[in-house]
């Protein structure tokens, strides 16, 4: 019962986070909605282990991006389905609030795809810099030195802003 | 673009849809974890059934043989059986599934190991799960040609069942040292790959 408690509670406060999560390792939205099952089975198979030690959200977050690395070196076809562009979103704001919606829709893709081309490690890094964890913290999660994961942030945040103008200028042409 | 407070703007802003409930969640989750234990247990149950089945088969099979040679190989293959599953209940579980909630430097570290592992054992399939009972069999059809040799008979019909079962062996090497070898080693190559520029940065609170 206990177990049930810790993991509703545990699972309630980060699901947006772990969608996010998903997001940085899966374009498909089947791909996303089965790596977060995953994630959740591996939380509910830790949970009996998990001693207060380490702080309940870098231990959850070690979980997630273990699982989910294990998934993407497994998945063949990752590639293969990174192209396949989603649907547009309906967006029920009219006039220039949508169109504005539209741009920030259109970044936002463009941000995550360039997080899914980034190296698995650099990925991490900036998934947990994104979710506001500290240094100290991402070198908890990732066993990468806090000094290593700053610099490290600065190189990711440039190949980051080189990919999304290539993307950018891709989808002018 | 891509300054860091629009990057977390973008990020925070993604639009996934809700996300799927609790409980239901809770469900799922246990179901996996369920389906899971289920699958390892189901594929213990068989490989024990399958060695008994083998063993038992086998040992009947020496009892009724003609001479000593076929009574020796029946015997050596029925012994394979009890083998095989003594080797993967011993051997073959001595690496497990990295803790996932290790951390990832670790997790890659022992994700590694255990690919390895995996590689080392599939590699020696041929001594440990192919030449005991391959070695019975042959032990066996050598026996069965000098007992029909012995009343007269030919024995080259003993030639077709030494045909399948050296084309099934081979069938079962090749599957597990060439695909099964081969696609471990592709998934071990793209876990490197991934994790590489991690070398030489690991922290002390791993």
């Amino acid at each position: 019962m206990e177990r049930k408690a810790a993991f509703l509670r545990i699972y309630e406060q980060y699901a947006p986070a772990l969608q996010r999560l998903a997001g940085a390792y899966a374009a498909a939205r089947e791909d996303r909605e089965d790596l977060v099952q995953e994630i959740a089975a591996a939380l509910w198979r830790a949970l009996p282990g998990y001693r207060a030690e380490a702080s309940e959200r870098t231990w959850l977050y070690r979980i997630a991006h273990n699982v989910a690395i294990t998934a993407a070196v497994k998945q063949r076809k990752r590639e293969k389905r990174e192209v396949a562009p989603e649907p547009p979103l309906e967006i029920p704001s009219a006039g220039a609030d949508a169109e504005q919606d539209l741009l920030a829709e259109e970044k936002r893709r463009m941000l995550f795809a360039a997080i899914r081309g980034l190296a698995a490690v650099d990925r991490q890094i900036t998934v947990l810099h994104l979710e506001g964890l500290s240094g100290a913290e991402i070198e908890a999660v990732t066993g990468i030195a806090e000094g290593a994961v700053a610099t490290r942030l600065t190189r990711i945040r440039e190949k980051l802003r080189q990919a999304i103008r290539a993307r950018e200028a891709g989808d002018g042409r | 673009m891509a300054d860091k407070d629009e990057l977390n703007q973008l990020w925070c802003g993604q639009t996934t849809g809700p996300p799927t409930k609790g409980e239901d969640m809770l469900t799922m989750a246990m179901e996996r974890a369920e389906r899971f234990d289920r699958t390892i247990k189901a594929r213990n149950l068989r490989e024990c059934l399958g060695a008994a089945l083998v063993t038992a088969i086998f040992a009947f099979i020496a009892w009724k043989s003609p001479n000593a040679l076929a009574r020796a190989g029946d015997l050596m293959v029925a012994a394979s059986g009890l083998w095989i599953v003594f080797f993967m209940l011993r051997y073959g579980r001595e690496a497990p599934s990295p803790a996932a909630d290790g951390s990832l430097a670790d997790f890659q570290q022992a994700l590694l190991r255990k690919y390895d592992h995996q590689i080392r054992l599939l590699n020696s399939v041929k001594y440990w799960y192919l030449l005991p009972p391959y070695v019975g069999l042959l032990l066996g059809s050598a026996g069965m040609v000098t007992a029909n040799t012995a009343k007269g008979q030919p024995g080259w019909p003993q030639l077709i069942p030494m045909a399948i079962y050296t084309a099934v062996f081979g069938f079962i090497w090749w599957l597990n040292e060439a695909y099964g070898v081969g696609k471990l080693r592709r998934e071990r190559a793209r876990l490197l790959e991934e994790m590489k520029p991690a070398a030489g940065e690991a922290g002390g609170r791993g």
